[in-house]
C-alpha cells in the first residue's frame, strides 16, 4: 500500500542483523530531552483558561442577558477539557453552547458551529452535520462553515462531499486548507503528499508565530513522520511541541510510543505514561499500560488496566467516544464478539465509514462468520482505506476466506508497520 | 471517483510549483532590496531601515462606522462580501441590502429625526466611510453636528438606534431607541494617546 | 476464568496502534484570538485643532487576566485609509505594522495602488513607538509632529450587546434594560493611536476614513 515503507522495513531489517552493534544507533529518545516535562508544576494555560472562566462567570451571573459571555466560557472549558481529559468539562461547553444556540433561536453561524465542533469531539457527527448544515445555509462565514462540512464528511465517510468542501476553500496560504489538504492525502493513502502539506502548513503557524497552530503542526507532524517510519523526525516535533507548551501532554503520549514500539523499553514508557496521568487521565492510558504490560509478557498487569479501563468507562459517561476501542476488544474473544457486534453495528449506523464496516466485518469474522466478514470488507473495505490495523484484520478475513494470495501482499506491507501497531502485532503479523 | 482524485491532485502539484516559483521571486527581491537599503548610508536617519516591511498585504478585515455590520447586514453571505468590498462600490451593491435590513427592523419606517427616508438612510450608510471634518467639531452625532467624526465618547449605538427606531420625532419605539448604557466604563484622557488606561 | 484472561490479554493486540493511529487528532485547531479583527474605529480632532486623531482597536474582550500575553502580529499591517476627494477611494493611507517591540508608522502617503493589496513603501517612514506594556506607563513618541502610541488600553466602546441580541433574536419584546449592561466593562482592547497635523491630510473640508488590516502573503 505505501511504498515508501518499505525502505524503514529494510533499514531495520539491517538493523536487526547487526542488533548488537548498532543498539546505540536505534536509540531515538533521550530521557534527558524530556524528563523536565514529565513531572512539570502547574500548568500555565490550565490556570489561565480557569482564570477566564472565573471572570466571565462572575460578569455573567451580574448580567445573565450576556450571552456573549457564555460562549467566551465554553472555549475556556474546552482549553480544561483539552488538558486534563476530563469529560465533565466537554459536557460543560456544549451546555453553554446549546444555551447560546437556544437563546438566539440557532440563528448565529459562529455558535452553530462551535457546537459542531463540540459534537464532533463527543462523536455525535450526524448532530454536528445538521449543525453546520444550518451554518452553510445562513451563509455567513462560508469558508469556516466549509471547514466544517470537510471535518464532518470525512469522520461520516462522505468523502466525495468531503472533497467538494475541500475543493471549495482552496488556498494555498491557508492554514486551514493546507492541514484538511494534508488529511485527504493522508485518506487517499499519499502520506508523503499529506506530509508535506503539513510542512506546509506548519511554515504557515511559525511565519504568523501563532503559538496554537505551531503545537498543533510540530503534535500532528510527529503522528505524521511516525506513520512514515521518520522516527527522528518524530521524536524532534514532539519536543518542539514541549518547548512551546511543556504542557502538552499528547505530546509526552507520542514520546511513550517511540520508547515503547520502537526502542521496546517498557520501563520507561510506563515511566512516561504514569506521568502524564497525573494531569490528563482518560482511559485510553489505561490500554497503553496494559499493551505495554502484555509486551512484558506479565498478563495480570495487563488485565488489571483494562479493567481500569472498563471501570474508567463504567465510571465516566464518555458516549460513543470509545466504541471502536470497545469494538476491537470484545470482537477478539468468542465470548464477547457479540457484544463486538452490538457496538460496530451502532458505528456504522454513526459514521458509515470503511473503518466502521472494518469493525463489522472483523466482529463477525470473530463470531466464526468468515463469509459474511469477507461480503462486507468487499462491498465496503478493500480499497477504501488504508490504515494498517485495518489491513490486518482485512488479511485475517481473506486468510479465514482461504484467499490466500491476497494475504502475502498485505503482509509484506504490515511487516513494514509494525511500528505503528506496536510490538505486540510483530507476532500476530509474522504468522499471517 | 478514483480519476477525479487523481486529477485534483494533477491540479496541485501544478499549483505548488507555480508558487514555489513565486516565493523564489519574492525571496530574490527581498534580497535586492536589502542590499540597496543597507548600501544606502543616508537612510540611517530611517526608523525603518534596520527592519524589513517587504511584501505584499492583503486585506483581512475593514472597519468604518460602529457596528454598521452588526446592525445593518443581516447574517448571511452578503455579511461576507461587505467586508472584502472597496468603500467606492458598496452604495451601488449594498443600498438594497440596508434597505431590506432597516425595513426588517422596523417595518414601520417612515423616516427619522433626521428627515431621511429608507432610501435616503440606507443609501447615506451602505458606503460605509466615517466622515470627518476637517475644521470645528468632530462627532458622530451631538444634536447640531451629524457624522462629522467619532469621538471617544459618542454613544455612537444609540445614535444608530435613534434614527433606525425612533421615527420622525424620535419617540417611537421607547423601548429600541437607546440601549441605556451611556458612557464608558473609564474616563478618557484629554490628552494623547486619549484612551483609558487598561484594566 | 484462566482462558478468559488469557482472551483478553490477546485481544490486546488488537488494540494496538489504535493509539496513535486511531487519534482524530486532526480535528481542526480551535479559532483563536485574531489580531487581524478590527474591533473599532475612532476619527476625532486632537486637543490641539490643528491636528486630527485616528485610533484603530483590534483583539476585543481581553480580560485583565488576558491582556499582558495579547500582542500584535508582525504579519498583519493596519492601514487608516483616507479619501480627500469624495470618492470614497483612498488618496492616503498611514501604514502601521511591528517590528520587533516597536510599532513602525508610514505616511500619510499616496500609496501606489488603492485597493485591498497593499505594500509599504519605506521611504514614507513618519516615525516609530516602543508598543506599551500592559499596566505600566503609556509609552508615547513624537515625529514631525505626529504622535504615535500602540499597546493595550480600556476599550472604549460601551453597549449592550447580550441584550441587542435578544431583541435581534426576539427574545426581548420589552427591548432594552434601564440601565442596561455594558458588555465591554471591564475589558481591554489593543489600540493603534495615531495623531497628525491636518496638514498633512491635504485641504478638503471632509475626509471619507475607513481602517484596514492587512495580512503579509
Amino acid at each position: 500500500m505505501k511504498p515508501y515503507k518499505i525502505i524503514p522495513a529494510l533499514v531495520f531489517t539491517i538493523l536487526f542483523i547487526f542488533a548488537c552493534d548498532t543498539k546505540k544507533q536505534n536509540q531515538i529518545t533521550n530521557s534527558s530531552d524530556y524528563n523536565k516535562y514529565l513531572n512539570i508544576e502547574g500548568n500555565k494555560s490550565l490556570d489561565f483558561a480557569k482564570k477566564e472562566i472565573d471572570f466571565w462567570q462572575k460578569k455573567y451571573d451580574a448580567a445573565p442577558n450576556q450571552d456573549t459571555y457564555l460562549g467566551l466560557m465554553a472555549s475556556h472549558y474546552a482549553t480544561v477539557f483539552e488538558y486534563t481529559g476530563d469529560i465533565e468539562n466537554l459536557y460543560k461547553t456544549e451546555e453553554l453552547l446549546t444555551k447560546v444556540n437556544v437563546d438566539n433561536n440557532y440563528s448565529r453561524v459562529s455558535n452553530l458551529r462551535s457546537l459542531g465542533r463540540n459534537y464532533i469531539s463527543q462523536h455525535r457527527f450526524k448532530e454536528a452535520l445538521v449543525l453546520a448544515n444550518k451554518a452553510l445555509a445562513i451563509g455567513e462565514g462560508l469558508k469556516e462553515s466549509q471547514k466544517l462540512l470537510f471535518d464532518v464528511q470525512m469522520e461520516l465517510g462522505n468523502y466525495s462531499e468531503a472533497l467538494a468542501n475541500l475543493n471549495a476553500i482552496k488556498d494555498m496560504n491557508d492554514f486551514d486548507y493546507l492541514i484538511r489538504l494534508a488529511k485527504w492525502n493522508d485518506h487517499i493513502g499519499d502520506l508523503d503528499t499529506a506530509i508535506s502539506f503539513m510542512e506546509k502548513a506548519r511554515d504557515i503557524a511559525e511565519k504568523e508565530d501563532n503559538k496554537t497552530l505551531k503545537i498543533w503542526s510540530y503534535s500532528n507532524l510527529g503522528d505524521f513522520y511516525g506513520h512514515a517510519g521518520r522516527l527522528q523526525e518524530s521524536y524532534d516535533n514532539y519536543l518542539k511541541t514541549l518547548e512551546i507548551d511543556p504542557n502538552y501532554s499528547y505530546a509526552l503520549k507520542g514520546i511513550a510510543w517511540i520508547v515503547f514500539s520502537h526502542e521496546r523499553n517498557t520501563k520507561e514508557a510506563n515511566r512516561i505514561v504514569e506521568a502524564i496521568e497525573l494531569t490528563h487521565n482518560t482511559p485510553d492510558f489505561y490500554l497503553l499500560k496494559s499493551e505495554i504490560a502484555e509486551f512484558e509478557g506479565n498478563e495480570r498487569e495487563a488485565l488489571v488496566n483494562k479493567n481500569a479501563y472498563f471501570a474508567m468507562l463504567e465510571k465516566n459517561n464518555y458516549g460513543a467516544m470509545y466504541n471502536k476501542y470497545n469494538t476491537l476488544i470484545y470482537a477478539d474473544s468468542k465470548e464477547t464478539a457479540s457484544k463486538a457486534l452490538e457496538i460496530a453495528k451502532i458505528e456504522v449506523d454513526h459514521r458509515p465509514t470503511p473503518d466502521s464496516y472494518n469493525l463489522l466485518a472483523w466482529s463477525y469474522l470473530n463470531m466464526g462468520d468468515n463469509k459474511k466478514a469477507l461480503e462486507i470488507v468487499n462491498k465496503h473495505v478493500v480499497g477504501k482505506t488504508y490504515e494498517p490495523n485495518v489491513q490486518y484484520h482485512l488479511a485475517m478475513i481473506y486468510k479465514s476466506n482461504n484467499e490466500m494470495n491476497k494475504v502475502a501482499p498485505i503482509k509484506k506491507e504490515l511487516l513494514s508497520s509494525i511500528y505503528e501497531l506496536g510490538p505486540n502485532m510483530e507476532e500476530k503479523i509474522k504468522q499471517l | 471517483m478514483k480519476r477525479q482524485v487523481h486529477e485534483f491532485r494533477k491540479k496541485l502539484n501544478i499549483n505548488i510549483m507555480s508558487k514555489a516559483n513565486k516565493f523564489k521571486m519574492i525571496a530574490l527581491a527581498v534580497v535586492t532590496a536589502f542590499v540597496s537599503v543597507n548600501c544606502d548610508d543616508n537612510n540611517n536617519d530611517s526608523p525603518a531601515a534596520s527592519a524589513n516591511f517587504s511584501g505584499t498585504y492583503v486585506q483581512q478585515d475593514q472597519m468604518a462606522r460602529p457596528a454598521i455590520n452588526t446592525v445593518f447586514i443581516a447574517s448571511g453571505t452578503p455579511k461576507d462580501n461587505f467586508n472584502a468590498t472597496v468603500p467606492s462600490m458598496m452604495g451601488a451593491s449594498y443600498t438594497s441590502v440596508f434597505k431590506a435590513r432597516l425595513l426588517a427592523l422596523n417595518s414601520a419606517y417612515t423616516t427619522n429625526a433626521l428627515t431621511q427616508t429608507a432610501d435616503q438612510l440606507s443609501g447615506l450608510l451602505a458606503t460605509d466611510v466615517l466622515n470627518v471634518k476637517t475644521s470645528g467639531t468632530t462627532t458622530f452625532f451631538d444634536g447640531t453636528n451629524v457624522l462629522t467624526g467619532r469621538a471617544l465618547a459618542d454613544d455612537v449605538i444609540d445614535v444608530e438606534l435613534l434614527l433606525i427606531f425612533g421615527g420622525p420625532t424620535g419617540a417611537s419605539n421607547p423601548g429600541l431607541t437607546k440601549d441605556n448604557v451611556g458612557a464608558n466604563d473609564a474616563p478618557f484622557l484629554s490628552a494623547f494617546p486619549y484612551l483609558a488606561a487598561a484594566w | 476464568m484462566k482462558k478468559t484472561k488469557m482472551l483478553l490479554g490477546l485481544s490486546l493486540v488488537a488494540v494496538s496502534g489504535l493509539i496513535l493511529v486511531a487519534a482524530d487528532h486532526i480535528d481542526a485547531p480551535a479559532v483563536t484570538g485574531n489580531a487581524a479583527d478590527i474591533t473599532d474605529f475612532y476619527a476625532f480632532q486632537g486637543q490641539d485643532n490643528n491636528n486630527m486623531v485616528f485610533v484603530v482597536n483590534t483583539q476585543g474582550l481581553l480580560t485583565p487576566n488576558a491582556t499582558a500575553a495579547a500582542t500584535f502580529n508582525e504579519n498583519v499591517m493596519v492601514e487608516v485609509n483616507i479619501d480627500n476627494t469624495g470618492d470614497n477611494v483612498e488618496d492616503l493611507v498611514i501604514q502601521a505594522i511591528k517590528r520587533g517591540n516597536k510599532m513602525y508608522f508610514f505616511g500619510p502617503y499616496k500609496p501606489s495602488a488603492a485597493g485591498t493589496s497593499s505594500t509599504i513603501d519605506i521611504s514614507k517612514a513618519s516615525g516609530s513607538v516602543d508598543i506599551s506594556a500592559y499596566k505600566a506607563t503609556p509609552i508615547t513618541s513624537t515625529q514631525a509632529g505626529m504622535k504615535f502610541f500602540a499597546g493595550p488600553r480600556d476599550d472604549p466602546f460601551f453597549f449592550d450587546l447580550g441584550q441587542f441580541q435578544k431583541i435581534l433574536g426576539g427574545t426581548a419584546p420589552q427591548g432594552f434594560n434601564n440601565p442596561g449592561t455594558d458588555t465591554f466593562k471591564g475589558t481591554n482592547v489593543l489600540s493603534i493611536v495615531v495623531e497628525v497635523p491636518k496638514t498633512m491630510l491635504g485641504t478638503a473640508a471632509t475626509l471619507n476614513t475607513w481602517a484596514e488590516t492587512k495580512k503579509k502573503q
